[in-house]
């Protein structure tokens, strides 16, 4: 099933957060990228129905799930940005109360506690306090919330604050393990984290979208564009200011500088563009 | 129902809430304590001996009880004339300690004693060795004879009679000659002319007739062991405060301690996140602030049960000399006891109500105290309306018979009454005030 976004639009006081939004989202890892302050977390609320837009629709098929919110709100499975949760609650506990806010029986809560925490590596902290646990660890807790009710749709507000490297490999596993029936849709500004697993970027600045599709695809706007070249100190110096710079790493000779060239008159070897060099295209570095 | 189980966990296994409710009720304990100390029978000053030895105030309790026994009962006309019969017996026995039994025969013959107990007026104790003109001298002894164990129970018939017989059967202050209710309060505060109404009283002439007629329509009273009932009604003012306090804490930060938790934006996409969710966490206050009441007014009755401080219910209350209520001791416990259990209610109520219109929290709690304490204020100017708001009748056990009655809408009503009928369809419309509140589309989640 797919959820379409029609026109939508949100104000707050003068500022225009989402600015008449249209997409339809298939089944499948939807990476939401866009830097902080560009509407991200704001059309998450509308999607998730927490904040009302002040025009358009969500709908989830052909329905709008302001007609049939119970039955939407069964299929969504959602993790804000911040999430708290209880402190002197327990892991399991925390996730028995979320199963009755999410109107599960206690039976199938208890089996999908017991399927999700392997899952997310929390089976060793299922009776440890909310307080107990690290930050990642409250992550996972956060993601295996979201996941408690099977959800068709999962939404995922970035999901990857205060993960480590290696808890961030884990996550991105994770997500590319659920099943490819349901709509995933992941909002970060740190591209690394969907580059791999992502069958779809949207890419979201000043409450609208660049750009949404799959990454081959997206990655053909900059073709030819992205370049490598060893630059010295006095010339970087010049550079820095004069192109979007994608990386840069000092070297013997000089420093090494991957670069976008959007008009294609610069100097260096035309490599292969990643999604971070597609982002950059699109937020300038420096300048957003 | 798991919601609900849930919700209540979070208030009642908060450890700050329970120390908090503990330590609150450790405090009406040691309230209750020092006003039985405070309450202490006058007798019990008074030092005694058995032969030869000064008997402990153990003994002279435990004496104090026996000689309460033969009184207890319905105060009808033979128990009125057995106790005169003592009375006068106990103020014999009292002359005899101070005067100089000799002497005074001489001067006055044998019947003197008699006399001066009959009437006090004709006598007096020489200044200086004048004697005011008209009146016989009182002389004192040189050693006054101390008093023994029989002695009790002869100051205890006194004691009753001045302190309660005299006023409900003889004096009844109710009916006294300026036709209203507050004069019983004038003889306390030394007022030189009786005023109509005790000024304190703020009784309205409706209240006050209400009263009186109340009054005379009980045509038996009773007289028992009350031990310290008293102690324990004036308690139960204080702990009705502690206990509104307590359903504040609990009350006032139910949705923005969600908010403060980051729970309220996940709370909201859930099926059960809103009318549910808030009705949980209603209910869920209302049964932690019954606990409460539980653990604090139980805990302070049980101690008082406990500790032997229960005595006989079906007594008049009278608090201090003259201010006789409408009520025994077991009406006014019931009536305290009910006062603060609708009254916990109530304050748990409007600390929902704020708690899902503020923000913050310690904001929350400030404006609940605001209109719990500072509206009853603004109230005074609409006289005993004020009875009506969950700090005054909260605190109304101190059995002040002024506190039971108010006028709302310009007639009299017994507050006991009037409280339900007032305030639950109020919590009723809390709740739809919350639920349309929490449930609206623009409700702020951060």
């Amino acid at each position: 099933m797919n959820l379409k976004l029609e026109n939508i639009t949100k104000q707050y006081g003068r500022t225009l957060a989402v600015n008449h939004l249209n997409a339809t989202l298939s089944p499948g890892i939807i990476g939401l990228l866009g830097a902080n302050g560009s509407g991200k977390t704001t059309l998450l609320r509308i999607i998730v129905g927490v904040l009302m837009q002040d025009e358009g629709n969500v709908c989830f098929g052909d329905i709008n799930i302001e007609n049939k919110k119970e039955e939407y709100l069964s299929q969504i499975g959602y993790m804000p940005q911040h999430l708290g949760m209880y402190p002197t609650f327990r892991v399991d506990e925390f996730l028995y109360y979320m199963g009755a806010i999410k109107g599960l029986t206690k039976a199938y809560t208890e089996k999908r506690i017991n399927e999700l925490l392997p899952k997310l590596h929390l089976e060793n902290e299922r009776k440890k306090k909310v307080k107990a646990l690290s930050g990642g660890m409250r992550q996972r807790l956060g993601i295996a919330q979201a996941l408690l009710n099977d959800p068709a749709f999962l939404i995922l507000d970035e999901p990857t604050a205060g993960l480590d490297p290696k808890e961030r490999n884990q996550f991105s596993r994770l997500l590319s393990e659920l099943s490819r029936e349901k709509i995933i849709l992941l909002s970060t500004h740190i591209v690394s984290d969907v580059e791999a697993i992502a069958d779809k970027i949207m890419i979201m600045k000043k409450g609208s979208i660049l750009a949404y599709d799959t990454p081959q695809i997206l990655l053909k706007t900059i073709e030819g564009m992205v370049k490598e070249c060893v630059v010295s100190q006095n010339e970087w110096k010049h550079w820095q200011f004069q192109a979007v710079i994608c990386s840069q790493k000092t070297r013997g000779d000089g420093i090494m500088v991957r670069y976008i060239d959007k008009e294609n008159k610069g100097q260096g070897e035309v490599v292969e563009a990643t999604l971070n060099d597609l982002y950059l295209y699109f937020f300038e570095e420096g300048n957003e | 129902m798991r919601l609900f189980l849930y919700e209540c966990k979070k208030i009642i296994g908060s450890k700050i809430n329970f120390l908090v409710l503990i330590i609150f009720c450790l405090i009406c304990v040691w309230i209750y304590n020092v006003n039985v100390k405070n309450d202490a029978p006058s007798i019990l000053q008074r030092d005694y001996y058995d032969q030869g030895q000064k008997m402990s105030k153990q003994e002279v309790m435990q004496e104090i009880a026996v000689a309460k026994q033969q009184w207890t009962g319905i105060m009808d006309e033979s128990w009125w004339e057995r106790l005169q019969q003592a009375f006068i017996e106990s103020e014999l026995r009292s002359n005899e300690q101070l005067f100089d039994v000799d002497q005074m025969n001489e001067l006055y013959g044998t019947g003197w004693s008699l006399d001066y107990a009959l009437n006090h007026q004709d006598y007096t104790i020489a200044a200086d060795g004048e004697v005011e003109e008209g009146k016989k001298q009182l002389i004192l002894r040189k050693n006054i004879l101390p008093s023994t164990k029989e002695d009790i129970a002869k100051d205890v018939a006194w004691d009753i009679y001045m302190n309660y017989a005299e006023i409900i059967l003889k004096n009844k202050p109710w009916n006294s000659e300026d036709g209203t209710y507050g004069t019983m309060y004038s003889g306390l505060s030394g007022e030189a002319t009786p005023s109509p109404v005790y000024s304190s009283a703020n009784l309205s002439k409706a209240e006050i007739l209400m009263l009186k007629d109340k009054m005379n329509s009980i045509d038996k009273f009773y007289y028992g062991d009350t031990k310290n009932l008293g102690s324990l009604l004036s308690t139960l003012a204080t702990s009705g405060i502690l206990l509104m306090i307590w359903v504040l804490l609990i009350s006032t930060d139910i949705v923005n301690k969600e908010r403060k938790n980051q729970m309220l934006e996940i709370q909201r996409t859930c099926i059960n996140g809103k009318s549910r969710l808030i009705l949980s966490k209603i209910g869920a206050v209302l049964i932690s602030s019954t606990i409460g009441f539980v653990v604090i007014v139980g805990g302070v009755s049980l101690y008082a049960l406990l500790t032997g401080g229960i005595g006989d219910a079906s007594v008049s209350v009278i608090e201090q000399i003259y201010m006789v209520s409408i009520f025994n001791f077991r009406q006014a416990y019931l009536i305290g006891v009910m006062s603060i259990f609708l009254g916990t209610l109530v304050t748990a109520m409007i600390g929902c109500l704020v708690s899902t219109f503020i923000k913050s929290t310690y904001r929350s709690l400030a404006l609940t105290v605001i209109i719990m304490y500072i509206v009853p204020t603004l109230f005074n100017i609409f006289g005993n309306i004020k009875n009506l708001l969950p700090v005054n009748f909260m605190s109304i056990t101190n059995v002040s018979v002024r506190s039971f009655t108010t006028m709302f809408f310009g007639k009299p009503y017994y507050l006991y009454q009037l409280l339900p009928i007032l305030w639950i369809p109020i919590c009723i419309f809390i709740v739809i005030i919350v639920k349309f509140k929490y449930n609206s589309k623009s409700y702020p989640i951060i």
